[in-house]
């Protein structure tokens, strides 16, 4: 009996690690289990740091939208401190927007692509919009304040998040307000009609509250608060 | 009940009917802002400036440290934007904030051992490209792919 309850459970351990898309870091987010051809929201750029130095310099932090498709596929956009590793291995610091998406198959991440993005400003206190919507068979173009920032792979999007991931636990976040969570369902545009949190890590000092949770009927703008000490 | 109170009862049913139909009419939902497919570009061409005014790719590109860290160096070359995106079999539409005829420098590594990343995780297997701005040495982007 034991032994059975033991290789169910690492059945089902094994179906969620395969089932997860390849995120590096930890997450304090809000998802939204739904299909949809186009997802929303927006922020104020606040205050938050990697603590990236030379000698500490894989680290990050970010305030981002996922967009992933049934296989754990993704496309993200948003705003990100710290540590990038290039193509040809360096590492390199970046305060700013960007965008990214990885490709999976049979479990595995089999590419990746990433650009930063120059262009609005990136003072705290200023608001931007995040705009990730489905233009054509397995094509989705990614917005930044409503302008064409780029085109990624993905074919039907299944799930939503947005948050702040980390990869440290010397990084740190003033809260930062994501908000208006909406995406393009059969009904057209609408707000999140439901949703839950997702802190994977509260001993790091994340944390993710709900200002205004989704109705069922979607008649509220959801938002979080997200913010790491 | 006299006339005038059907009257108003009509009236505001009639106007409680109208309510309901404009709210839910096509598209009387929430909206996001208008999206823009041709906005402004902020890497202007540069095409014509000549090799003093770039990056000294022999300085930039380390090949020692891309042998430690167990990669091969494929390539690095100074090209436009638009060539990079046919190498990575991308359109440069793709792209609208770069200028076709920006100058990168791309920088294309095999990494036979697999390349790991802190934010993606690994890719087995890898071949990464990494372009760079030409003129200034920014950060512009990279792609990863498993196989060589």
């Amino acid at each position: 009996m034991r032994r059975g309850i033991t290789a169910a459970l690492l059945a089902l351990l094994f179906v969620a690690i395969i089932a997860a898309p390849c995120f590096a870091g930890v997450h304090a987010t809000a998802i939204c289990n739904a299909p949809c051809q186009a997802v929303y929201y927006d922020m104020v750029i606040q205050a938050m740091d990697a603590k990236w130095s030379t000698t500490n310099n894989t680290r990050f932090v970010l305030h981002t939208g996922w967009v992933l498709d049934a296989d754990g596929s993704w496309i993200e956009n948003g705003f990100m401190d710290g540590a990038h590793r290039t193509g040809d291995g360096k590492i390199v610091y970046w305060h700013g927007f960007y965008n990214a998406a990885g490709r999976m198959s049979g479990g595995s991440l089999i590419a990746y692509e990433e650009n930063t993005y120059t262009g609005p400003s990136t003072t705290i206190g200023t608001k931007h919009t995040f705009t990730t919507m489905k233009s054509g068979t397995g094509e989705w173009s990614v917005y930044v304040d409503g302008s064409l920032v780029h085109k990624y792979y993905l074919t039907d999007g299944t799930r939503m998040e947005a948050g702040l991931e980390t990869n440290d636990p010397a990084t740190t976040s003033a809260t930062w307000s994501e908000q208006n969570f909406m995406m393009f369902g059969s009904g057209g545009w609408e707000y999140w009609k439901g949703g839950f949190l997702n802190n994977q890590d509260g001993a790091w000092g994340l944390d993710v509250q709900w200002v205004t949770e989704p109705r069922t009927d979607g008649s509220v703008a959801p938002a979080i608060k997200t913010s790491k000490t | 009940m006299n006339n005038r109170w059907w009257i108003i009862v009509a009236a505001v049913v009639m106007a409680a009917a109208i309510a309901v139909a404009v709210a839910l009419r096509p598209g009387a939902g929430p909206q996001p802002p208008s999206l823009d497919n041709s906005p402004e570009v902020y890497l202007n061409a540069n095409a014509s400036l000549t090799p003093d005014r770039l990056i000294d790719v022999d300085a930039f590109v380390d090949e020692d440290y891309i042998a430690s860290q167990g990669g091969q160096l494929l390539m690095a070359k100074v090209m436009t934007f638009a060539e990079l995106c046919r190498m990575q079999e991308e359109d440069v539409a793709d792209h609208p904030a770069v200028s076709p005829d920006r100058l990168v420098l791309a920088v294309q590594v095999y990494w036979p051992g697999g390349f790991a990343d802190p934010d993606f995780g690994r890719i087995e297997n890898c071949t990464a490209t990494a372009a760079y701005d030409a003129e200034t040495g920014n950060y512009l982007g990279s792609w990863y792919k498993a196989g060589e």
